[in-house]
């Protein structure tokens, strides 16, 4: 008996001693020479935030940063499937880039000093706006309306809620995990309003006439690729960075513009739409 | 590097505001908790058959479910029924009635460890069966299930980091949205378990000191005594 325990104690540790070593070997080489090699992207994406990244009613994930990575992949490999996604959240996206479990996040993630001292980010490939959403019957027209106690519901790791937080304190705040959670309270009175970037609200504003944007935004969100702070991801980093800048040339980013952002604020069909 | 977390402006402020919600729905929690837990005992240990099926399932359902299940009934299914309660009151209701549930077995377990000719003698001594329980059988029960008690209590506080996922702001909330604002897991969930370790050694401490001051069951000895669900490896 116990020279079975024993026997089994040392392949635990072989094993365990073998998968360290593995796990040195995939942080040392550079990031670059890993994917080529694996040939396909590793992309960490929202499945919550439409029309950047969602799942369809078909099962289906799409969406403009879904896109951006079908289109890195093919000026990568040639081919726009060679990617897989991995789900991430506001509040876990950061954590995904670090832990190494992806090459990188399109997550409508806006560069920042504070995020810029955990990660590295890409060259901005869109700008977002942040926006209130209320519900279409609401009296409050500002945000200036806004009086204690009313409640503003927000999603956690993002930066929406600091730069509401300074404009209006006298409210009320509630964090949720998606922003899909924040816009279900909302729609269950669980609040008045809901903040976050305009792009991702009018996701939520084409499937539902009840509510209006204010016309107010609070903020500029520059958007960029998010990547592991790292020597070895520097060139994959400089890689994709050169990707985006030819695609800003050629007019392949205005045409995702056009496909996810134009179509989706055209696309409502309600009564009285700002 | 745990430690500077805590110099860094707002971080206490906030932790403290996570701390007092967790204690006040905690604390509340656990009084209909035990209350209920114990009106529940009485009725398993009671005569009438109905009522202690009743209770019986409740117990069975309660304690045999996710608390999170429960917390999202509350929370999400109920709104759907038209009645919307508050994060707080259904965090307060899931964690009553889910403790309550375990609790009752605690108090059921104390009084079936007293001898049934306990409860003769007292009968036969002309008391009748309200006065057998008040001064008979609840002060040894009470003193018999403390340490599982002190269990339950501990699990409860522990469990009400769950209500943080209905959006109550309680001390994992904070814990949680300081490590996604600061990019700093690590330090926040340290910092965070310690607050909880922390609390729960402080009802393990107040469970002992009343374990002291109260009078140990006459006849048998600590180490003969069978002991009730849950305290065995306790005390």
């Amino acid at each position: 008996m116990q020279r079975l325990f024993s026997f089994l104690a040392v392949i635990a540790l072989a094993l365990g001693v073998t998968s360290l070593l593995g796990a040195c070997n995939g942080n040392s080489a550079s990031l670059q020479d890993t994917v080529q090699q694996r040939g396909k992207l590793i992309a960490g994406v929202k499945y919550d935030s439409k029309p950047f990244g969602y799942l369809d009613t078909d099962g289906q994930l799409k969406g403009y940063d879904i896109d951006l990575m079908r289109e890195l992949a093919r000026r990568l490999f040639g081919d726009p499937q060679a990617v897989e996604f991995q789900q991430v959240l506001s509040s876990t996206r950061v954590v995904a880039i670090n832990s190494g479990t992806v090459d990188l996040v399109a997550a409508t993630m806006t560069i920042t000093p504070a995020r810029e001292q955990v990660i590295d980010f890409s060259i901005p490939y869109y700008t977002a706006h942040q926006a209130v959403l209320v519900p279409a019957h609401s009296v409050t027209q500002t945000l200036e309306d806004f009086n204690n106690g009313q409640r503003v519901l927000y999603v956690l790791g993002t930066t929406s809620e600091q730069t509401i937080r300074a404009r209006i304190p006298q409210a009320k705040y509630i964090g949720f995990k998606t922003s899909t959670d924040a816009f279900s309270a909302l729609k269950a009175g669980r609040g008045e309003a809901m903040t976050t970037d305009d792009t991702i609200l009018w996701g939520f504003l084409a499937d539902d006439c009840g509510f209006r944007l204010l016309s107010e935004t609070l903020s500029d969100e520059h958007y960029g690729l998010g990547f592991k702070k790292t020597s070895g991801h520097n060139a994959f980093r400089d890689q994709i960075n050169q990707h985006l800048r030819d695609m800003q040339a050629d007019g392949t980013l205005d045409q995702l513009k056009a496909r996810w952002i134009d179509a989706f604020k055209t696309s409502r069909a309600c009564p009285g739409t700002p | 590097m745990t430690i500077a977390l805590l110099t860094e402006p707002g971080v206490v402020d906030s932790f403290i505001q996570g701390l007092k919600t967790t204690l006040y729905l905690s604390g509340l929690s656990a009084t209909l908790a035990l209350l209920l837990g114990l009106a529940v005992a009485f009725v398993r240990v009671s005569e009438c058959r109905p009522l202690r099926f009743a209770v019986a399932v409740y117990v069975e359902i309660f304690r045999n479910t996710p608390l999170l299940i429960q917390l999202y009934i509350y929370y999400r299914g109920l709104q759907g029924l038209g009645v919307t309660l508050s994060p707080e009151t259904c965090g307060m209701i899931a964690l009553s009635l889910y403790t309550g549930a375990y609790l009752s077995e605690v108090f059921r377990s104390g009084l079936l460890a007293i001898p049934r000719e306990q409860t003769d003698a007292g009968l036969s001594l002309g008391l009748n069966r309200f006065r057998v329980y008040q001064m008979i059988l609840m002060p040894q029960a009470l003193r018999i299930v403390l340490p599982a008690v002190g269990n339950q209590l501990i699990s409860l506080v522990k469990n009400s980091s769950l209500v943080a996922f209905i959006t109550v702001t309680d001390l994992f909330f904070v814990v949680y949205k300081g490590a996604v604002d600061h990019f700093k897991p690590m330090e926040y969930f340290i910092v965070g378990g310690a607050m909880y370790l922390t609390l729960s050694l402080l009802i393990s401490l107040a469970i002992r000191l009343l374990e002291r001051l109260l009078p140990q069951p006459p006849g048998e000895s600590n180490t003969t005594r069978p002991s009730p669900g849950g305290a065995a490896s306790y005390g």
